[in-house]
């Protein structure tokens, strides 16, 4: 089974995953960036918030120490304290209420300290220190705080100026400590790693977280945090600004402007903490993506297979409904597209089933038909070939007569015209016996009445028959019929392979002007070709298969019926492949031609069975019936007595019976046995001609040479092996053969006859027969 | 499928991460009782407000006594030879960290360990008596509060003479027990300005304080001012002073919380104290004494104690009561 196409599903789920991956991928990653976005915002906001509530605290010192700077100026403005003396009470409260205040002075206008308390410097009274120069106490414009620069006092202890200016011109300026600032911002630690610290307008840094020594150097200014801060001057910075610290780490910042001018709160944090939760929430969203993710592939597999499964089923149904199975109907689902796809199907397949069957039992009924005249037609061919072939026999009798007739008339004229004009009437007739004969014969080949009978026979009779048949007619047209003598025995059926092989002869001699026809054997594998070459005209290479075939003649366009009809090669064609032997054709157009059988060597068992007799008989051309004693059996008259009259015109000396009785009775009436039987196959009263040559046999007690002639090519076949010296004949019989065949044979049994008698001379057997024998040979 | 496990893996370790970064250091470190030591210049029947004080600080920053943590305290006894022994019991418990106040208590630890954290909650002169490099960076084993002795010094002076312009001798006690003890040079400029005379009587610890004020008595000084000593003594030098009828002026709170009348300097010893107690949490939280700068103290307030006034027939004048941050009624016990 072929494998169906696949893939369908596979496409389906990589494309819908494909879809729902980069669907949820771009969902998930632009979440993630805006995540990210906010993230960094609320950290950075986070941060602010610290340093705005740090601020916020800081602010409120700053404001409150400003503030009570302040009131005492406005108590300065209001007239409540103006002298000296009043101002330094004011002082006093000023440093009772303000522990960060370290000094407390009273300018007067022109510049002059007037008083300058101190928390741990002793108290200057009416000093008059000139600090007009001094820019920290010498605020611009009346009641604005001027804070001044931050100092670090020991080093290590933050400290500035506050000044207020009244608007009589009094400065009241107090040294402040910023101790308060650091615890503001001391004990505030922004998760593990965050602090916060403040720096002025130049990045120096003013107050340090306490306890943390994080923040070893005061000048900041090169610190991206400090300067973005700077930068941001007024407003808290919104951003967050990233650094790498002194000691190698990254931190992120945001800053916070206190209300002292140009002062900035900086809150600090490690960037890795800061953003810890920015980082947890971008892994928690990348897991739930790849999670989405793989839910959205897994539920997409899941859809993709649900769809494709059902089509995978129509596909199948389809298949097997395509592939043969007509009954197969596939199972509809559910009732949408698909399902009515499948329904649809269904409703195909079984209209094709039901044409399907229509079709079944109109074939057959045709088929019935059909069959019918076929039988009849065959039926009608076959008894048409019956006819022919029940026929053949009594068809060929009247040839048979009338040729014998012609012969012995031919024989018999004397004078020039007659015998012209009978030997007119000899050739037509001849040419008429060939033609029937060859019409008859095809048809009994073709009704397959025709039996091959093969037997071991030695290849030379074969040939020495052949050559005496023919030399005549090769004389004639000044051809000469080499047949070299042969030896072997081949296994095949003689009487058969003997017409083919008269056939090709035939053939060769009328289509070979000039030049030589020979009959040879070639060893040819396990058996023997028995080859016909003739140097005439040949026979182009297209035409080769064609002149097998019945009625097909070369140079015969106007159907010169002297030229036969041209069933000569299909007759060699039929028996050929009766006989179940390959059949050869070459040819050379304008040199010659060769056709061939081959035939297989009979095996050593039957070959050993066969005479040797045949090897030592002389088979000189032109026989000699004289004095030979044959006697003729024909249950037909007219024939019996054209062929007695034939064989005593050669010399023999004949008993003509009409049957068997007949024969044995005159033959009692002779001393002498019968040299040759001549006699037709059918006798009388259902003998045979083979029965009444056992016959004479038996009663002259010899094997006695006979022909038995016959008109069915079939008698070979019917007689399970011929009797030993017995030669068919077939009507109509050609006289000159006849009278070869004849002499043959009794030349051979006058040589077998010497022999047997020298043999029994050896033996010292005379018996009366062989005193008969003698006579014989004596003559 | 193993992107699934290999992602949540990493999940799970970054937030491991995570949490290890965010720890709270405080619990790492709260798994056992951790012991401060504690070394005592007085008695244990004295009052000690800087161990009160300690305590109270403690318990604010969230440590639990008896369970989180537990004080050893030694006493010397008032006895400063004693000092020395008792710093070596107290090192030989191996606490996590020593606590103390005052400078010969401080020398004693410092000698006797060079490692164990030492807090000082309340000392003056560490620096020139060697037990810190600088305030910033302290180097060594000790932290904590110190206040600036030359600072504080100066400023009482100024403050008893302006409170008592008619005084001509002003007497300054001073302890030769105490290493960095002096006159303070602006304080004796100041005197001399004012022209005034200066005398000086001096203590060995709690050793002949009477002697002293009963020599300042002798030499007819207007007003005393105690240098910057030990606390413990505070009670001896008011009750002098009352005996005496001298007015004085110390920079210790114990003194006018004792009948003393008049004191410029720190506040209660116990809110000292309570505010050092951040340092002795940031040791135990795991910050090493060199890391953690020395706070110099410069709270500076004048306290008047109004019954040692009336006792005294003083009549302060109006600048100075004005200026008082507190005035106290009777001694605090």
């Amino acid at each position: 089974m072929t494998t169906l196409p696949r893939g369908l599903f596979r496409a389906y789920a990589i494309a819908i995953s494909a879809v729902v991956a980069l669907a949820v991928l771009a969902g998930g990653a632009l979440q993630a960036f805006l995540v990210y976005q906010q993230s960094i915002d609320a950290t950075a906001s986070r941060l602010s918030a610290e340093a705005t509530r740090a601020a916020a605290r800081i602010d409120r010192f700053a404001d409150a120490v400003a503030g009570q700077v302040q009131s005492v100026v406005r108590l300065i403005d209001s007239g409540h304290a103006t002298s000296a003396e009043a101002i330094r009470i004011e002082l006093y409260r000023l440093m009772k209420l303000a522990p960060a205040v370290i000094d407390a002075r009273h300018i007067d206008a022109a510049g002059r300290e007037q008083t300058h308390l101190g928390r741990f410097a002793s108290d200057e009274f009416g000093s008059g220190i000139d600090w007009s120069h001094d820019q920290r106490y010498a605020p611009p414009r009346p009641g604005q705080p001027l804070f001044g620069p931050v100092h670090f006092h020991r080093g290590s202890e933050p400290m500035t100026t506050l000044a207020v200016r009244s608007r009589r011109g009094d400065v009241i300026a107090v040294d402040l400590s910023l101790k308060p600032v650091h615890a503001a911002i001391g004990g505030q630690r922004i998760g593990a790693t965050g602090f916060q610290y403040i720096v002025d307008s130049q990045g120096r840094l003013i107050a340090r977280p306490d306890l943390n020594r994080v923040l070893a150097r005061s000048d900041l200014s090169d610190s991206r945090h400090v300067a973005a801060a700077i930068s941001a001057g007024g407003t808290p910075s919104r951003a967050l600004v990233s650094d790498i610290d002194g000691g190698g780490r990254r931190t992120v910042s945001s800053s916070v402007p206190l209300s002292v001018p140009g002062w900035q709160l900086i809150a600090e944090q490690a960037r890795s903490e800061a953003l810890a939760p920015v980082f947890a929430s971008l892994w928690r969203s990348a897991l739930l993506l790849v999670a989405c993710v793989s839910l959205g592939v897994g539920a997409s597999l899941w859809l993709a297979r649900r769809a494709v499964r059902r089509i995978t089923r129509l596909r199948d149904g389809a298949e097997r409904i395509g592939s043969g199975d007509l009954a197969h109907r596939i199972p509809a689902g559910a009732k949408d597209e698909l399902g009515d796809l499948a329904l649809r199907f269904n409703r195909m397949a079984e209209a094709l089933q039901t044409s399907y069957a229509g079709l079944e039992t109109q074939v057959r009924s045709r088929t019935a038909e059909l069959a019918q005249r076929k039988d009849d037609a065959e039926r009608a061919n076959a008894a048409k070939t019956r006819f022919l072939a029940a026929a053949s026999h009594d068809l060929r009798q009247p040839m048979h007569t009338i040729a014998l007739l012609v012969g012995l008339l031919r024989e018999r004229i004397r004078f020039p015209e007659v015998r012209e004009i009978v030997d007119g009437i000899h050739a037509s007739v001849r040419a008429m016996e060939k033609l029937f004969g060859g019409l008859l014969d095809i048809s009994q080949l073709d009704a397959g009445t025709v039996r091959a009978l093969p037997r071991a026979f030695a290849v030379d009779e074969l040939l020495r028959l052949v050559e005496l048949c023919y030399a005549p007619q090769a004389a004639a047209k000044g051809l000469r019929l080499r047949v070299p003598r042969s030896r072997g025995v081949l296994r095949s059926d003689p009487a058969l392979l003997e017409r083919a092989l008269g056939n090709l002869v035939a053939n060769a001699i009328r289509y070979t002007d000039r030049g030589t026809v020979l009959v040879g054997c070639r060893r040819r594998g396990a058996g023997v070709a028995i080859q016909v070459w003739d140097t005439g005209h040949g026979i182009a290479a297209q035409h080769l298969d064609q002149v097998f075939e019945e009625f097909f003649q070369l140079r015969n366009p106007e159907r010169d019926r002297s030229k036969g009809l041209g069933l000569g090669l299909a007759i060699v064609k039929r028996s050929v492949e009766l006989l179940g032997h390959q059949l050869q054709v070459k040819s050379w157009p304008g040199k010659g031609s060769m056709f061939g059988v081959v035939v297989p060597f009979a095996p050593e068992a039957e070959a050993a069975l066969l005479p040797a007799a045949a090897a030592t008989a002389d088979t000189a051309a032109g026989a000699d019936l004289a004095a030979a004693f044959v006697v003729v059996i024909d249950d037909e008259a007219q024939s019996t007595a054209a062929l007695a009259r034939l064989l005593r015109g050669w010399g023999a000396q004949v008993i003509a019976a009409e049957s068997e009785r007949s024969a044995l009775e005159q033959l009692a009436e002779h001393l002498r046995g019968p040299d040759l039987i001549i006699t037709d196959y059918r006798l009388r009263e259902g003998r045979t001609g083979l029965m009444a040559i056992e016959a004479i046999r038996r009663a002259a007690a010899e094997t006695v040479p006979a022909i038995v002639v016959t008109g069915d090519l079939s008698v070979g076949a019917s007689l399970r092996g011929l009797p030993e010296q017995v030669q068919v004949m077939h009507k109509p019989i050609d006289v000159q053969r006849l009278r070869a065949l004849a002499g043959e044979l009794c030349a051979r049994r006058d040589a077998a006859v010497a022999a047997q008698q020298k043999a029994r001379e050896l033996r010292g057997n005379i018996t009366w027969e062989g005193d008969l024998d003698s006579m014989r040979t004596d003559r | 499928m193993s992107l699934h496990t290999s992602a949540a893996a990493s999940l799970h370790l970054l937030l491991a991460l995570a949490s290890i970064a965010s720890l709270d250091v405080h619990a790492q470190a709260a798994s056992r009782e951790r012991i401060v030591g504690c070394l005592s210049y007085v008695t244990p029947d004295a009052p000690k407000p800087c161990l009160d004080g300690l305590r109270k600080g403690l318990a604010q920053a969230g440590w639990v006594e008896g369970r989180t943590f537990r004080f050893e305290v030694r006493y010397a006894g008032g006895k400063p030879e004693l000092l020395a022994p008792r710093a070596a019991e107290l090192v030989a418990l191996h606490p996590d960290v020593l606590a103390t106040s005052g400078l010969p208590s401080t020398v004693a630890l410092q000698q006797a360990t060079r490692e164990l954290p030492i807090v000082v909650l309340s000392a003056g002169g560490m620096q020139t008596a060697g037990l810190i490099a600088t305030l910033d960076r302290p180097g060594g084993n000790v932290t904590g509060q110190s206040f600036g002795v030359s600072e504080h010094g100066m400023k009482t002076f100024d403050i008893l003479l302006q409170a008592f312009p008619n005084a001509k001798r002003i007497g300054v006690i001073l302890n030769s027990r105490n290493p960095v003890h002096s006159i303070d040079p602006a304080g004796a400029a100041l005197v001399k300005r004012q022209g005034r005379e200066l005398e000086q009587a001096w203590i060995e610890d709690a050793c002949g304080i009477d002697a002293a004020w009963d020599a300042l008595a002798a030499r007819g000084v207007g007003a005393v001012v105690i240098n910057p000593d030990l606390g413990p003594h505070m009670p001896a030098h008011a009750r002098a002073a009352i005996r005496l009828g001298l007015p004085a002026i110390s920079h210790h709170h114990g003194f006018v919380e004792n009948g003393g009348l008049m004191s410029y300097g720190l506040g209660p010893q116990e809110s000292i104290c309570r505010k050092g107690a951040r340092y002795v949490h940031e040791v135990l939280e795991g910050r090493r004494p060199q890391d953690l700068p020395v706070e110099e103290m410069r709270d500076a307030e004048l306290v008047i104690n109004m019954k040692a006034a009336r006792a005294l027939k003083v009549n302060l004048p109006a600048d100075i009561l004005t200026r008082a941050a507190e005035l106290i009624d009777g001694p605090a016990r």
